[in-house]
């Protein structure tokens, strides 16, 4: 018997990199006919969405849904979830997935015409469901513990820089946290975190969307006050977002993979502390490795927000289809290749990456990076 | 040096590692393969891998590794191999992507390719009766193309008969596919879809999904009564 052995060189020099397959779930069921055109990760007001396409061709079988039904069978508000497909047993073979996008359907595009028949379904993530709930009214908590809710109040958040939270939290509906004080009872000042709190626990329901705990959210607020914020008539995306602008910190969704559970999770992040990525260019004359370069294109355009202190906005492509970018990964570049990013050179600067498009169409990644002066990261 | 060699230099490089590595020969001083060096390592599953053990070690850019002729291979069992490289100066690279399972079957010969098993089998069942299976083949890694799947049933008792297929689905490419049923009386059904070569060999996949067909047609409801909104 020979146990011929074949190795994997660290560098890679080929090109011959799979195209990346995907799963679409409609309902949680396997759905056959729509394959993805992109997904789109990014923060507010944008978020996250995803824009597939009715592709019979992706399809052996003679079950198909005619274009006319197309609509039935893709309701708006339809869950969809996009999952990758990798092994999760090397050397050995076991296929398994991961979710990458979860959303419901919002719009479905029908078009006949010279080109022919198409049909583009775009699904968002949780924000468009936070962007329909109005922020009003105030839960105030009773004597006795029970809390009731005040229509007729505004939600203001230490108004006129008193504390206006009641200091021992209420139960409603199984979950406990910070409401608002009666006039007559002891009161205390809103934390950012216990505002944000307040918002996701009291306009959602339990299950609906994954959050982290109120020990993290102060940990990564820092435990700062809010100062007299007034959210009343807001949408809910609105007001967390200003919430979370008084904490120096940003939200976004994600999707989880978890059975039973909800299946996006909204994350709190401080912008540009999460992890490093690298984003290399090889030295001109050297020979091209995809081991060595993950930038095709790029374009810089430099200008500077006062507001938000950003020096420059790069938009960059990547050679082939990469999941792994996240929004809020802080770039640089190693030293081997191009400053392209201009991080060496710029010390006193961060580069994170803002917004990530996977394009399935072209088998290429888009990030949006934005250099900002260092924030005290 | 790595610290993962240093033990083996405790002992003037007597130690099995010392002896392949060379470390004896500079009493455990030295780390002696400057040009760098390939080890391999065995296990029973890529989570048993023993990596304290070297089995055998090769020069950096060799084409091929060969266990020592002690390592005996019994009929029946599987075994992992995993390569490392090792630089100049003695540190060992922390990847697993170098890795070969080898399958052995009764005979003792290795085990024919198969084909990947078929991912996300799911059914559903149509107006008329008939059960519709949907599947998606994925050929990551496949050690052998498809050539079709077979499709298997317990015919609503006992277990799966992988002896009679009862339908067979050509493989056409990447895409998903679909499996149309006679038409089946009432019970619970198991249904099983395996991906078999141009040789017959069928992929060892045991996942089924179980169906209850109800031939029964709901009760008409009876309307009590009705009023204008």
């Amino acid at each position: 018997m020979s146990n011929r052995i074949d190795f994997f060189q660290p560098v890679e020099n080929t090109l011959a990199l799979p195209a990346a397959t995907i799963l679409v779930l409609l309902d949680g069921s396997l759905c056959p006919y729509l394959e993805p055109i992109e997904i789109v990760y990014s923060e507010y007001p944008e978020f996250g969405w995803a824009k597939l396409a009715y592709n019979p061709a992706a399809y052996a079988g003679g079950g198909l849904i005619s274009i006319e039904d197309i609509e039935a069978e893709l309701a708006i508000g339809k869950s969809i979830c996009i999952r990758q497909i990798y092994n999760n047993s090397a050397p050995d073979v076991l296929i398994c997935s991961v979710p990458i996008f979860t959303g419901k359907i919002e719009s479905v595009e029908t078009s006949i015409g010279a080109d022919g028949e198409k049909v583009e379904v775009t699904a968002m993530d949780f924000s468009a469901s936070l962007k329909r709930i109005t922020v009003c009214g105030r839960r105030v908590r009773c004597e006795d513990g029970s809390s009731v809710f005040v229509e007729d109040l505004d939600t203001i958040f230490n108004e006129d820089g008193e504390g206006n939270a009641a200091v021992e939290s209420a139960e409603n509906q199984g979950n406990s946290y910070t409401v608002f004080a009666e006039e007559s009872s002891a009161r205390k000042f809103w934390s950012c975190a216990e505002a944000t709190e307040y918002l996701l626990c009291e306009y959602l329901t339990a299950g609906d969307l994954q959050r982290p705990a109120i020990e993290q959210l102060q940990s990564l607020t820092e435990n700062r006050i809010v100062s007299n914020l007034d959210v009343t008539g807001m949408s809910l995306l609105e007001a967390l977002h200003h919430c979370c602008e008084e904490a120096g910190i940003k939200f976004k969704f994600a999707a989880r993979f978890m059975q039973g559970a909800a299946g996006e999770a909204i994350v709190f992040y401080k912008g540009g502390a999460g992890r490093i990525v690298e984003l290399n260019c090889q030295r001109a004359g050297q020979r091209f490795s995809i081991s060595k370069t993950n930038v095709s294109k790029l374009s810089v355009r430099k200008s500077f927000n006062v507001a938000s202190e950003v020096t420059a906005t790069i938009d960059l492509e990547t050679p082939y289809l990469f999941f792994d970018y996240r929004v809020g990964d802080r770039v640089t570049s190693g030293a081997d290749g191009r400053d392209v990013l201009g991080t060496r050179r710029d010390n006193k600067g961060i580069c994170r990456i803002e917004r990530v498009r996977l394009d399935f169409k072209n088998q290429c990644t888009n990030l949006r990076i934005v250099r900002q002066r260092d924030v005290g990261l | 040096m790595e610290a993962k060699w240093l033990k083996d230099s405790l002992f003037n490089g007597f130690t099995s590692n010392g002896w392949k590595l060379g470390l004896v020969l500079s009493q455990g001083w030295f780390w002696y393969r400057i040009a760098g060096v390939m080890v391999l390592y065995c296990g029973q599953s890529m989570e048993q891998i023993d990596f304290a053990n070297i089995l055998t070690l090769a020069a950096k850019d060799a084409g091929q590794i060969q266990p020592p002729v002690y390592v005996k291979h019994e009929s029946g069992s599987t075994y992992f191999y995993v390569v490392r490289m090792v630089n100049n100066c003695g540190d060992e690279e922390q990847t697993m992507s170098a890795a070969v399972k080898i399958s052995l079957g009764d005979d003792g010969e290795l085990k024919p390719p198969r084909p990947n098993g078929i991912f996300e089998l799911t059914a559903k069942q149509s107006l008329s009766g008939k059960v519709r299976l949907l599947w998606f083949y994925y050929p990551l890694d496949q050690k052998s193309a498809p050539k079709s799947f077979n499709i298997y049933t317990n015919n609503g008792t006992g277990e799966v008969d992988y002896e009679n297929a009862i339908g067979t689905i050509d493989y056409v490419g990447l895409r998903f596919y679909e499996y149309y049923s006679m038409e089946l009386a009432a019970g619970e059904y198991l249904f099983a879809v395996r991906a078999v070569n141009a040789g017959g060999i069928e992929d060892e996949s045991l996942v089924r999904i179980c169906l209850g067909i109800d031939t029964a047609s709901p009760q008409g409801i009876e309307i009590l009564g009705s009023k204008a909104i």
